[in-house]
């Protein structure tokens, strides 16, 4: 019990250290802003594969149907640090870390370019279902993701250990 | 594993089921006990809180500064993940409703945050007249680091918690 607490505390700092910055310009302009142009490019890849006529212009993807931009919080950073926070706060090892964040990034990523593509599909499609999308069920289901996501792994690392 | 992931799902539809009825009813008892606490600031002229559709609408009663308009349900959407991990987890009951209660006691927390953040950053020379630097930005970075992360983060922490009456890991 005494260990979860620890766990928990060092998590919220490392959250805090991690999260923090992300309000300073510096890291908005070279660090989420070229983050939600690359997701930009891929969703925008990723719907004109499946017969959508959309253009990308920085964080923004455009159609005449709808238009969305990627900001803070779309772009799936703040859940990447959440995890990172967590696999750090967790005692594992180095290695054990490492290929948690790997492998934890690129599931985020994976899960919030579905997010992305898909909310473009509903704002163009289904307008008014679009606001309940967005927050409650798209942000949940990539916390979510983070979430089991490292509870597998600590599962995992414990077993191992 | 599949019993768990059908557990997971079933906990976060009836999350979301909750939270999109009981929004309008839920956010007048938020607005209440945050209208209570924030008696305590002067500057926002004894304010009342009522809930109009998904959204909470501050009104300053004993002066001139204008009103609010704080979409609420952007602040408590977090107990979908919350109904998702203990439904997943099994018949934790007591520490679901512990862990409801925390949550709650942050929503009107949360709600403070940003009715505080709004009045500090939003209202022009008033703003700037009754808030100083330090104050918009504590206001505005807290508001803004419970909305990317914190808010799911003290679901995390609860159900983390909960946990801990098993075996280590989840």
């Amino acid at each position: 019990m005494r260990s979860r607490w620890k766990f928990l505390l060092r998590f919220a700092v490392l959250l805090a250290v991690f999260e923090l910055p992300l309000l300073t310009e510096p890291v908005d302009r070279y660090v989420a802003q070229p983050l939600s142009s690359g997701i930009a490019a891929a969703s925008g890849a990723l719907l004109r594969a499946i017969g959508e006529r959309v253009v990308v212009r920085g964080t923004i993807i455009t159609a005449p149907c709808f238009a969305v931009d990627i900001q803070n919080g779309c772009n799936g950073l703040e859940t990447m640090l959440f995890l990172v926070a967590a696999v750090l706060a967790f005692p594992a090892t180095a290695r054990q870390r490492l290929v948690a964040t790997f492998l934890g990034i690129l599931l985020i990523q994976a899960v919030n370019l579905i997010r992305v593509t898909s909310l473009f599909l509903v704002g163009c499609h289904r307008r008014v279902w679009f606001e309940s999308f967005h927050l409650a069920i798209w942000q949940t289901i990539v916390f979510a993701t983070a979430v089991l996501f490292f509870a597998a792994w600590s599962r995992r690392a414990v077993a191992r250990a | 594993m599949p019993l768990r992931a059908l557990r997971f799902i079933a906990g976060a539809a009836a999350g979301f089921l909750f939270w999109w009825y009981a929004t309008p009813v839920y956010n007048d008892a938020l607005g209440a006990a945050a209208a209570q606490i924030l008696q305590i600031d002067k500057r926002l002229c004894s304010p009342r809180a009522d809930a109009v559709d998904r959204n909470v609408f501050v009104q300053p009663r004993l002066c001139l500064v204008s009103t609010a308009t704080i979409p609420v349900d952007q602040l408590t959407y977090n107990i979908i993940l919350l109904a998702a991990l203990f439904a997943m987890s099994g018949r934790n009951i007591l520490a679901f409703i512990v862990s409801c209660v925390v949550v709650i006691v942050t929503h009107v927390l949360s709600l403070i945050v940003s009715i505080e953040s709004t009045y500090a950053n939003t209202n022009g020379v008033w703003s700037t007249q009754h808030y100083s630097q330090f104050e918009r930005q504590l206001w505005i970075s807290t508001e803004f680091f419970w909305r990317l992360a914190g808010m799911f983060a003290i679901v995390f922490a609860c159900w983390w918690i909960a946990q801990s009456s098993r075996k280590p890991g989840v």
